[in-house]
């Protein structure tokens, strides 16, 4: 083997070296401490933005059921002496019960 | 980015401007070899070998990062050994009292780069280590 065949081999050895060179370090650098630290950071904020959308929306949930039940216990308050279904008063069925008989509804 | 524990330790350092003026040089060499019409087609590979790896340790030495000489040490260890061997073939039939000591010079050139590389490959993994 003569100086002209090893001189392509020793320099394509180089340029595999290299490549390989710069492949480790990106996957070093990949797993390094403070990547992982910074990718543990970028999931717990983008867990605790999760967590502040599902706390909003449970919020909107309960003002809502609470308008609702606010408006139904007002309902059973107006009608409960006299009912008007379909255009006709139904007939007093006698007198109205004790304030301690009006069970809320749940 | 590299933290600091990345970086070259302190008792590594002495020399390092110098070993930057090196790498300086051959970064030199390389585009001299590129630019330079006439030169055979391996030369020229080594040219670009000589670029691209002497400017990727020098920018290392200079930012105290070993990284630089990781990536770059390979390519210009392999030109060295390279040149010696071309210097070999070429001055071989004209002048052979040069060829054997060029060969010599130049091969041990590249096998202290080469040995540079393993060290530095060391300091990488245990500032890896220290990073766990």
């Amino acid at each position: 083997m003569s100086a002209n065949d090893v001189i392509p081999l020793v320099l394509g050895a180089g340029g595999v070296a290299f490549l390989g060179t710069i492949l480790q370090f990106v996957q070093a650098m990949r797993n390094s401490a403070e990547t992982r630290e910074t990718k543990a950071i970028s999931n717990l904020e983008k867990w605790r933005d999760e967590a502040d959308e599902r706390a909003l929306r449970c919020l909107d949930d309960l003002n809502y059921e609470r308008t609702v039940s606010s408006y139904w216990q007002r309902v059973a308050g107006t009608y409960q002496h006299s009912l008007v279904v379909g255009g006709l008063e139904v007939p007093d069925c006698g007198p109205p019960p004790a304030e301690r008989d009006y069970q809320r509804p749940s | 980015m590299l933290n600091r524990r990345d970086r070259v330790p302190p008792g590594q350092t002495t020399g390092r401007w110098l070993r930057a003026a090196g790498y300086l040089g051959i970064t030199i060499a390389g585009i001299a070899l590129i630019l330079v019409d006439g030169f055979p087609f391996w030369y020229t590979i080594m040219g670009y070998w000589c670029l691209v790896g002497g400017a990727f340790s020098c920018l290392g030495k200079v930012t105290g990062r070993w990284a630089g000489e990781f990536i770059g040490l390979p390519l210009v260890g392999s030109a060295m050994i390279a040149f010696a061997l071309m210097t070999y073939r070429d001055a071989w039939d004209a002048e052979q009292w040069i060829a054997v000591p060029s060969i010599a010079l130049l091969a041990a050139y590249g096998s202290i780069l080469l040995g540079r590389w393993a060290d530095v490959a060391a300091i990488g993994r245990a500032a890896r280590e220290r990073g766990r």
